[in-house]
Formats: structure tokens, sequence, C-alpha cells
């Protein structure tokens, strides 16, 4: 993707509470119209990181600037240029979804249509409920909403699918191409891999604290050696040295009856069907996958990715 | 700013009038208890000239004030702190200025209905007159009702929960009804408890208001209550200004 303006920097942040070290000095930058992922388990920083450049909270060291204003001594003027979907959203009770939305734009100093907005996300028919009548999805987009009511050059989404179904997930990853195309740039997090890849131009892995890895979801996954994941099951044990002839053959698995290994070149697979064959080994279930971003975060932590770390 | 002020002032109106249980304790219940107390008594205490309604009528309308101003601020703001409702407004340009004023602004309308209404019953229908300084009156409850809400504020900024919450606003509760001379004289009360009483904020509130509803007292003579209130107000400013924050680094 082309680059253009950078409208956030982030230079080392830190945060450090008294025995925790939240940050440990995050850089990166965003550009505009872009869709940038955080992508990490639970715990390795990126809502902190978020609130950090949203103004909820204060680095211990380090520089953030959005649209060229600073996070601490400008936060005021940033707020007004940027929607924030926090990670769970409440809302005053008793309030319909029209008389929320008429808030919050008043909070903007903007007067809306709040019927207009509703029908954008789809919930023109619920404008009379109350938040608690919707469900996780209609959640959601009611919670996008409220960060669109002063129609922001930045919006922040943080986990935006968790704990919808996959349907709704889906639905939301289309609303949130939609909302992109609108010339919004977009900064999510997220602990789903597949909406990472699904969504996003850049990817910044984070873990415990860092970045580990930031690039497109093709080029985090094109810098792995081992690009293919190959499956199968067997009927019987097999030979110790059955794949030695192969060379790309790599963190070979043999959990009877599964066998997984990592083949870096593909164009090794029908030499191993036909050994297989050849030596009237049994097999079912060959299942050849590419690699994704889960690979690369193991081969960057080494220790296999847990949505619930 | 006048937009935003003006909507959450609407916004929080809307909330307490929706909200038919709070109306109930809001509403109801101090109305209640005054036409039953006021119905089934006498004379006041030591008094043969002053009926009990008319004795009763200024500490209603100072427990109103009080109960308003800690319960209703203290765990409105506690149950929005707990469920996030705060930290959704502050990523907004919304000043504390603004939030607080619209919370404030609102509550002390919601103490006028209630005083109205209270003050409304005692004039019809139990023939209380109110011989005193109706300025005198008006300052007290205004000097009252930012008293309490004050206290409201700084019990949300010691508790973080409900349950955290209940146990202070108790306390004070009991502490302040009775020995805030709202049902009766503490006149008789053992000496120490007789001095505390006599240095709470609805003491002063009841008091300097009894003087007026049942005396025909001036502005001048309320003025130590006046500045009794304004001591307490002082203090709720202080502790403030060390507790209160509506965010969590």
């Amino acid at each position: 993707m082309v680059k253009n303006e950078k409208v956030i920097t982030v230079k080392d942040l830190k945060k450090e509470y008294k025995d925790v070290q939240a940050l440990r000095g995050v850089s990166f930058e965003v550009y505009r119209n872009e869709i940038f992922g955080i992508l990490g388990p639970n715990g390795a920083g990126k809502t902190t990181t978020l609130e950090i450049i949203e103004g909820l909270k204060q680095q211990t060291s380090g520089s953030c600037h959005v649209l060229g204003l600073d996070n601490l001594s400008q936060s005021a003027l940033i707020k007004k240029k940027i929607g924030v979907q926090l990670q769970s959203s409440e809302y005053l009770n008793y309030l319909s979804l029209e008389e929320l939305l008429v808030l919050f734009a008043s909070l903007y100093k903007e007067k809306i249509d709040p019927l207009a907005l509703l029908k954008h996300v789809g919930l023109e028919d619920r404008a009379k409920s109350v938040v608690k009548s919707l469900s996780g999805g209609q959640k959601q987009r009611f919670t996008i909403a409220t960060a669109l009511v002063h129609k922001p050059e930045i919006l922040f989404l943080d986990e935006p699918t968790t704990g919808l179904d996959p349907q709704a997930r889906r639905e939301m990853w289309d609303f949130i191409k939609e909302l992109n195309k609108q010339n919004i740039t977009i900064v999510m997090t997220t602990h789903y891999m597949e909406e990472a890849e699904y969504l996003c131009n850049r990817v910044a892995i984070m873990d415990s604290g860092k970045i580990l890895k930031m690039d497109s979801p093709e080029d985090l996954i094109a810098s792995l050696d081992r690009l293919y994941k190959l499956s199968f099951f067997v009927e019987k044990q097999m030979p110790k040295d059955f794949f030695a002839e192969f060379k790309s053959v790599e963190n070979l698995k043999e959990e009877y009856p599964k066998v997984t290994l990592d083949l870096g070149d593909v164009e090794e697979l029908p030499g191993i069907v036909q050994k297989l064959k050849r030596t009237n080994t049994e097999y079912k279930f060959l299942n050849l996958k590419t690699a994704k971003l889960e690979d690369v975060y193991l081969h960057l932590t080494g220790h296999s990715y847990s949505e619930e770390s | 700013m006048f937009i935003s002020f003006w909507q959450l002032f609407l916004t929080n109106f809307r909330m307490l009038y929706r909200n038919w249980r709070g109306l109930f304790f809001n509403i109801f219940l101090p109305v209640f208890l005054y036409l039953a107390i006021s119905k089934i008594s006498g004379n006041a205490p030591g008094s043969h000239t002053v009926t009990y309604s008319e004795y009763l009528l200024p500490g209603i309308i100072a427990m109103t004030i009080m109960q308003t101003g800690i319960f209703s601020l203290a765990y409105w703001l506690v149950d929005l702190k707990a469920r996030g409702v705060i930290k959704r407004l502050l990523v907004t340009p919304l000043s504390n200025f603004e939030m607080l004023g619209s919370l404030i602004a609102s509550r002390l309308v919601l103490m006028a209905i209630q005083i109205g209404l209270i003050i409304s019953i005692g004039v019809w229908y139990f023939k209380t007159s109110i011989p005193g300084s109706g300025l005198a009156i008006v300052l007290l409850m205004l000097m009252g009702g930012a008293v309490f809400l004050g206290i409201g504020f700084a019990v949300s900024s010691f508790a973080k929960t409900y349950e955290e919450a209940a146990p202070i606003t108790t306390i004070l509760n009991l502490l302040f009804t009775f020995l805030g001379n709202i049902f009766f004289p503490t006149e008789n009360f053992p000496t120490v408890l007789k001095f505390i009483a006599s240095k709470l904020p609805v003491t002063y509130l009841a008091e300097g208001m009894r003087n007026n509803f049942i005396q025909d007292w001036t502005l001048k003579q309320t003025l130590p209550d006046l500045l009794g209130l304004g001591a307490w107000l002082l203090v709720v400013i202080v502790i403030l200004s060390y507790t209160a924050k509506l965010k969590q680094d």
C-alpha cells in the first residue's frame, strides 16, 4: 500500500505500574486511511497502548502524537478528532439509542440527525430502544455509531468483535471495511489472528508489552522460512527416518496417529505422498495449509498463541 | 459549552424521573413520612404552641436535601464508574466542569421539586405559616444542597463499588438522621453527643430553617447557621481537592 501522511506517531512508549511494566518501549506509526491492527494475546498491552493514545492514561515515558498533536499537552484537541470504541462500553440507563446519540453529538458540540446515523449502522428500527435490549452485534454497531457522531478522522476500535458469534463477526468485519472506504483511518486491537489477516493493511504483533514485528499480514507470513504445514493421519507408526531425504521438512511431530510437519518447499509434497504409497503406509485426511499469523507469532515468541493468555 | 451542558442536564433529569425506584425514594417517601408522622403526632417536643407538623417540616426538608445529596450522587457516580460509563464519556472532549456541573444542577432542580412539594403540603394541608426570612431559607437550602452533594461526590471518590459505598452512606445517614435535629431535638442528649450534634451540617440546616419556619427570624439572625454550612462547604472542597478524580490511571 502506498504510504500516505502519518497520522499517529508513537515513540518508545513505556507504562509502568507499581510492580508491572505494561509497556516496554512501544514504537509505531499509522498512516492515513489504513486499517492498522495491534494483534496479541490478552495482557499483551494492546488496550493500554490505545488508552494512552486516546488520552485515558498517561505514559510513564515516551512520546505520542496524533495528527501532529501531543497526547499529553493537547489531549482535549485530539479527542475532538478521534472516535473511540472501548473494549466494553456501557451507557447511561433509561435513555433510548436516539437520545444517546444526540447526547454524544452534543459532547462534540455537534447536532446530528440520529435516525440517519442509526440507519448507517443498520439500527434505524431500534431508535426508541435502550441499549440493554440490543444483541451483542447490535450493541457493537451502536457503540461504533456513538464514535462516529462527529465524523472523526481516526477511529479506535478495541477488540470490536469479542463476544460475537461467527456471523456477527463477519458482518462487523464488512462494516469496518466500509467505514475505512469512507476515508476513516482505523486503529484496532484484536486477539483474533484471522481478523487481523482479513482486515488489516498492517499488523503489529505485540506480546508482553513490546511490539515484536510489524508489517502487512502477507509480508509477515512471507518472512517465515516455513510457509506450509502438512498434516495427516496414519494407520501405524512410521519408520524413524522416513522424512530424512526431504530437506525442507522441519518441526516434525509424530503424535500417533497424527503427523504434522512444516514444509519449506511445497514441491516436495508429491515426493512425500509417493513415498507413503510406496511404503504401503496407509494415510488419510492429508491436509496442506499455508502458514498464518499464528505461525509468525510462534516463530517470534517460541510459544504457541493462545487467545486467552 | 452550553449545548453539551444542557444535554447533560436534560439527560441527568431524564434518568431521575424515568427511574421509578428513585422517584419512590426521592419523592414519595419523604412526602409520606411527613404526612404520616405529622398526622399521628400532637405538639412539638417541649412546646404547647407549636404543632409537631410545624416542627417536623424543616427537619424533613433537611433530611431530604441530605439524602438526595449523599445517596443520589454517591451511588450514581459509583455506578457510572463501576460500569465504565464515565470512561466512555472521558474519551470525548467533555470537561470535568460540564460533567459535574450538570450532575449538580440536575440534583438541585430535583431538590427544589422535592422541597416545593413538601412545603406545599405543609402550607396548604397543615396550615403551616413561614414567618421568618424567605431569603435565609433559600440560602440555607442552596448551601445545604452544595454541602451534601459535595459529601456525595467525596463518597464516590472513596468507593469503587456499591458494596464499598453502602457502609459509608449508611453510617452518614444514621449519624445525620439520629443527631441532626430532624425528628426530635438533641437538647437532652449526653454532653458529648449534644456537642457533636450541634456541629453537624444537617443540624445547621435543620435548625436554621426551623428558626425561620416557626419564628420570625431574620437573615442576620440566621447568619451563624449559614456560616456553619459555609465552613462545612470549605471542608468538603478541601477533601475533594485531594480525593476527587473521575479517571483511574
